[in-house]
């Protein structure tokens, strides 16, 4: 799942994973808030969570914070996607709880390669489903 | 043995005899004599030891105790007798008028005199009696007393005696004891300023046995006096002072007081118009400033009910006890006004730390928003270029490029902007910075004009410092130059000189100059001279910023329209 209101990166996202022949399927949600609402139905939980930081309504960390009270949600690794390097938010979100900091890079080939090796190291990973 | 012998012997013994005979008659007469006498004698020593009951106490009393008064009175409190001491307390000549001691009774200690007299006439004695007199000039002293009662020769009282000690004197100095004794303690810190100015009120009252008392302090701000401390009816359950006032200097009593200098005894308040009711009219005032290095800096005030009740031993004390505080208290306001100080400067410290720390956050999300377009410029250019492969002309090729690079500088730009708002005044990094490199790669992310030529004098120093801060020193000087070049040929001039413990560092350019009247103001935030996109008026005055940081100069000569120079220094 992909939580980013910019469309661009919603679009860099897909393109990526189209370029690198990756068989994932992608959840989109513009911020926390609809996040939340797709989360309810149960029956389709997400892998991974790729999380932006900067975002109406309910931010990044707000999200974060209520998904890590939520006993079945807390389960799912989250990988904070950012432009933000502010040191505050990145202890921040390591204090609530998340599986990863990826710095959004410039340039476009820079960003494929860090979703590339981001989305290979998951998919060896054993995940929890409830 | 012969006749003659035995006839000797015969007379002899006869004579012993009758010699015998006449000693013991003269014997018997002496003794009778004697026994006469005896009788005689222990007559008069009756006569004389019940002379001596009746004088003993009384002249004991006189003679060990002559320094202190010493009053005889009857059974009915009629003075019959005044040492001197006692004459020159009371101030009675009781062979010329009569004194009875009730009337030398303050008026509130009747009840505790009445009952020590029956103690007196129970137990035939009492001890430590200390109670307040008037004296005829109606002064108010405080004596100790103590009295026994005189007996007649059948042990039936008929006087009373009692040795007088004036201590007035004495209290007024432990009270002054008292009082250096806290002031002591507020020099230790256990006290602050209220609570010596509370030990102090308390010690008044009891003193003047009074039931007001207040000590006000000058507020030099406000020119107003503030009551810090009040005894009595003035306090609260919780010790706080009731309907606290703020009395301008120069009104009512206490006022003019603090504006004088100069204590005052009000015998009448009524008849006073400067008096101004507090919580309750009374009728006696008394007023003493207290005055450190010439200043009045407080008022110790106390009212009566009773008219005319302060007196000038009073007034004499208060001053004593004025003098003594005002030395303390001063430096207890001091104290107070550093700490106010202190927690203004807190606190202005700790809204600094917030709009810095707000300034921070902003910074973050300032750079966030515009990364965030470059991100997005980047990846359409590539995605252009990737789903054009082939079909692109090389000119075109570069020309991606190129938008490639810029966007790169310009994320480094607000990198390197972000970077230095939040390291800052304080650098933490501390680096060799090659100053000739530096500013080749400024000559990378500055547009320099064609018709402008930068040029590099001498070879510039490794300075030690924060190379962002450097790059920012001499990239506003610089463009700064380029911008405001009218000149069709620019030329700017980077140069160093060395100095003995700094660089002298100058940047000239031969452009419009700047006016002399704005020298000093171009270095303050926000005073753009030229109303021009690009300037926004923070430039100079971050290059100032990071000079004084450096702990150098910054200054200029510049003749309009023929250019400037720019010259600051770096400490090595």
């Amino acid at each position: 799942m992909l939580i980013e209101d910019d469309m661009i990166e919603v679009m860099k996202l897909n393109r990526a994973i189209i370029s690198l022949k990756l068989n994932h399927e992608i959840i989109e949600a513009n911020n926390g808030e609809q996040a939340l609402k797709v989360l309810e139905q149960k029956e389709n939980l997400p892998d991974i969570i790729l999380l932006d930081l900067n975002m109406p309504k309910i931010n990044g960390i707000e999200f974060l914070k209520i998904l890590k009270v939520d006993d079945r949600l807390k389960y799912i690794p989250t990988i904070i996607l950012t432009t933000s390097n502010n040191q505050r938010d990145l202890l921040e979100c390591y204090k609530i709880g998340i599986a990863g900091y990826i710095l959004k890079p410039l340039k476009y080939e820079d960003y494929v390669s860090k979703i590339e090796k981001l989305l290979s190291y998951w998919s060896v990973n054993e995940l929890i489903k409830l | 043995m012969s006749q003659e012998e035995v006839d000797i012997l015969k007379r002899a013994l006869a004579r012993e005899k009758a010699s015998r005979k006449a000693a013991e008659a003269i014997l018997e007469a002496k003794s009778a004599e004697l026994f006469e006498v005896n009788q005689k004698l222990e007559i008069s020593h009756k006569e004389l030891s019940t002379l001596y009951d009746n004088t003993s106490s009384q002249l004991q009393g006189v003679f060990e105790n002559i320094v202190d008064a010493y009053v005889v009175m009857d059974l009915n409190g009629n003075v019959l007798k005044f040492n001197d001491a006692a004459t020159e307390l009371f101030g009675y000549d009781v062979d010329k008028e009569s004194v009875n001691v009730v009337s030398l009774i303050y008026k509130e200690d009747y009840d505790y005199a009445m009952t020590s007299f029956l103690e007196l006439q129970t137990k035939g004695f009492f001890k430590n009696y200390e109670a307040r007199v008037y004296t005829k000039a109606k002064e108010v002293k405080r004596v100790h007393i103590n009295a026994s009662l005189v007996l007649d020769k059948n042990g039936v009282p008929m006087a009373a005696q009692g040795i007088v000690r004036d201590i007035t004197l004495e209290r007024e100095q432990s009270l002054i004891i008292d009082m250096v004794n806290d002031v002591a303690k507020a020099l230790l810190g256990k006290m602050d300023i209220y609570e010596i100015a509370w030990e102090i009120t308390n010690n008044i009252a009891e003193y003047l046995d009074t039931k007001d008392c207040i000590i006000y302090l000058v507020d030099n701000e406000q020119n107003t006096l503030e009551q810090i401390a009040a005894y009595g009816t003035k306090l609260t359950s919780d010790k706080q002072i009731k309907d606290k006032i703020a009395l301008p200097i120069g009104d009512g009593i206490v006022g003019s007081v603090a504006k004088t200098g100069k204590a005052e005894i009000i015998g009448d308040t009524s008849k006073d118009n400067r008096y101004i009711v507090d919580d309750e009219i009374r009728f006696s005032e008394i007023s003493v400033p207290i005055i450190s290095d010439g200043k009045v800096i407080g008022v110790i005030d106390s009212e009566h009910h009773s008219k005319n009740y302060f007196t000038k031993e009073h007034l004499r004390t208060l001053k004593n006890i004025a003098s003594l505080v005002a030395m303390q208290l001063k430096s207890a306001i001091n104290l107070r006004e550093r700490e106010k100080v202190e927690l203004r400067n807190t606190a202005l410290l700790d809204a600094l730390g917030k709009s810095n720390n707000e300034l921070q956050e902003y910074a973050h999300i300032v750079s966030h928003d515009l990364k965030s377009p470059l991100r997005s410029i980047d990846a359409l250019v590539s995605w252009i270029k990737e789903d054009n492969k082939g079909k692109l002309d090389n000119v075109t090729i570069q020309n991606f490029e190129l938008i490639e690079t810029t966007l790169e500088k310009m994320e480094q730009l607000i990198s390197d902007i972000l970077l230095y708002s939040s390291i800052g005044s304080e650098s933490k990094d501390e680096n060799s910075v090659d100053l000739n490199a530096l500013i080749e790669e400024l000559m990378q992310i500055l547009y320099v004009p064609e018709n402008i030529s930068i040029n590099v004098l001498n070879n510039l120093p490794i300075v030690i410092g924060d190379k962002t801060k450097f790059q920012q020193l001499f990239q506003n000087l610089i463009s700064n130059a380029i911008k405001f070049n009218n000149k069709a040929q620019g030329l700017i001039e980077v140069d160093v000189i060395e100095q003995k413990s700094y660089y002298q560092f100058s940047i000239k350019d031969n452009g419009m100059g700047i006016d002399k009247k704005y020298h000093d103001k171009i270095f303050k935030i926000f005073h753009a001279l030229h109303d021009n996109k690009e300037s926004t008026g923070i430039g100079l005055s971050i290059v100032k910023k990071i000079v004084d940081l450096y702990k150098g100069e910054i200054w200029l000569k510049s003749e309009s329209n023929k250019g400037t120079t720019f010259f600051f220094t770096i400490k090595k």
